[in-house]
């Protein structure tokens, strides 16, 4: 076929070369496929990234239920109630964020200020609603409740972050408290804040046996107890958080609709 | 001109290069049912375009023939004000380049050859209002 090439049929070859060779148009070809898949992993990355971020929310919520479940142990047993338990985490939230506000989104402080008591399950309740004053014995047994908490939630991975505060929520800046009579500083900052805002809301819940005291008197209460049973620079802060709340915030609003 | 902008759920990304190949290559990065693509091949038409639709995004590039980048990013600026986001992707490197970038009012300036997963990551930032 020696005359074929003078009489082949024109076709697309014998057009004029493109501006770019026919090389790099296939170099253009594969870098586009790369563009593409890169296009779908990113997109693969992403809808996992969602998905991962809704379980751990959809975790973190169960866990929450978890502790709050656990936490209604305890009130089945002990005169406090459920909305001291609410009231008591918002004042520790809002005091810990004045503070640092890395330690007021920290769950320990959320679930320690939950299951603070948690150890009262260890406690008999004859003890506990005793009327009168406890003997030293009694007294004894109660002072073990933080330790009984400790071992509750030491096996629980998630509760771990809560056991310096439910074992120091009982101790006294000047060593004076319980269970291991730490002072100062060696006392977790987590204790130190939740001692406060759990003294004082026992100062202004509605008991059946007395009257609440004020806010302002149980302030003043607290601002007594600085440097003795209160962290001075946790005291200063809390009395600053107070005179700042005004009767209208959204703080106090949140508290009304607590109390019952 | 009123410079409101209509606020659909879908950003609309306007890509203006006039080498062919990185438009592709960057359409077919940022291809996603939730933008809306254009491409101009130079800067009179990147104007024209971003006046008919105007977009939440523009990509631009720097050297090209007619108006260079910096004086669309200065035009595109002053028509459609602060919240078109503007990220310049340029060949040139140098820091006064950058500078001037940010003079003619680019959030952001990526120097070729760019990395598309930063592009991805900036232009998914610049739809969600955090470039």
């Amino acid at each position: 076929m020696a005359g074929s090439d003078r009489l082949r049929v024109v076709g697309p070859e014998d057009l004029p070369a493109p501006e770019t060779e026919p090389e790099e148009w296939r170099l253009r070809d594969q870098l586009l496929n790369f563009a593409k898949d890169l296009n779908e992993v990113y997109r693969r990355e992403r809808t996992r990234a969602r998905e991962l971020e809704a379980a751990l929310e959809e975790l973190q919520d169960s866990y929450l239920a978890t502790v709050r479940t656990l936490a209604a142990v305890v009130e089945a047993k002990d005169s406090r109630t459920r909305a001291h338990l609410d009231r008591a985490h918002l004042y520790a939230v809002a005091l810990a964020r004045r503070i640092a506000p890395e330690m007021a989104d920290d769950p320990g402080l959320r679930y320690g200020s939950l299951l603070h008591d948690i150890g009262k399950i260890g406690v008999p309740e004859g003890i506990l609603g005793k009327q009168g004053p406890l003997t030293r014995e009694e007294w004894e047994i109660v002072k073990t409740h933080p330790l009984i908490g400790g071992q509750i939630c030491a096996p629980v991975k998630f509760l771990q972050k809560a056991i310096p505060l439910i074992e120091g929520h009982h101790e006294r800046w000047d060593g004076a408290g319980y269970p291991r009579g730490l002072k100062g500083e060696d006392i977790p900052l987590q204790a130190r804040v939740f001692a406060i805002v759990d003294a004082f809301d026992a100062m202004t819940a509605d008991r059946p046996y007395r009257t609440p005291m004020t806010f302002e008197m149980a302030v003043n209460e607290i601002v007594r107890a600085s440097g003795t049973q209160f962290d001075p620079a946790v005291v200063q802060a809390f009395s600053e958080m107070c005179a700042g709340i005004s009767s209208d915030s959204p703080f106090v609003t949140e508290l009304r609709r607590l109390k019952h | 001109m009123t410079n409101v902008r209509p606020r659909t759920d879908c950003p609309r990304v306007l890509i203006v290069d006039d080498d062919s190949l990185i438009r592709d290559l960057v359409k077919t990065v940022l291809e996603d049912e939730n933008y809306i693509l254009e491409e101009a091949h130079d800067g009179r038409q990147a104007l024209d375009l971003a006046r008919e639709h105007v977009p939440d995004i523009v990509l631009l590039d720097v050297m090209m023939p007619g108006l260079n980048g910096f004086v669309v990013a200065r035009e595109l600026r002053r028509d459609l004000g602060p919240d078109c986001v503007i990220i310049m992707l340029s060949a040139c490197d140098q820091a006064s380049d950058k500078d001037e970038g940010i003079r003619a009012g680019a959030n952001a300036y990526f120097t070729k050859p760019f990395h598309p997963l930063e592009l991805l990551d900036a232009v998914a930032e610049a739809a969600n209002g955090r470039l």
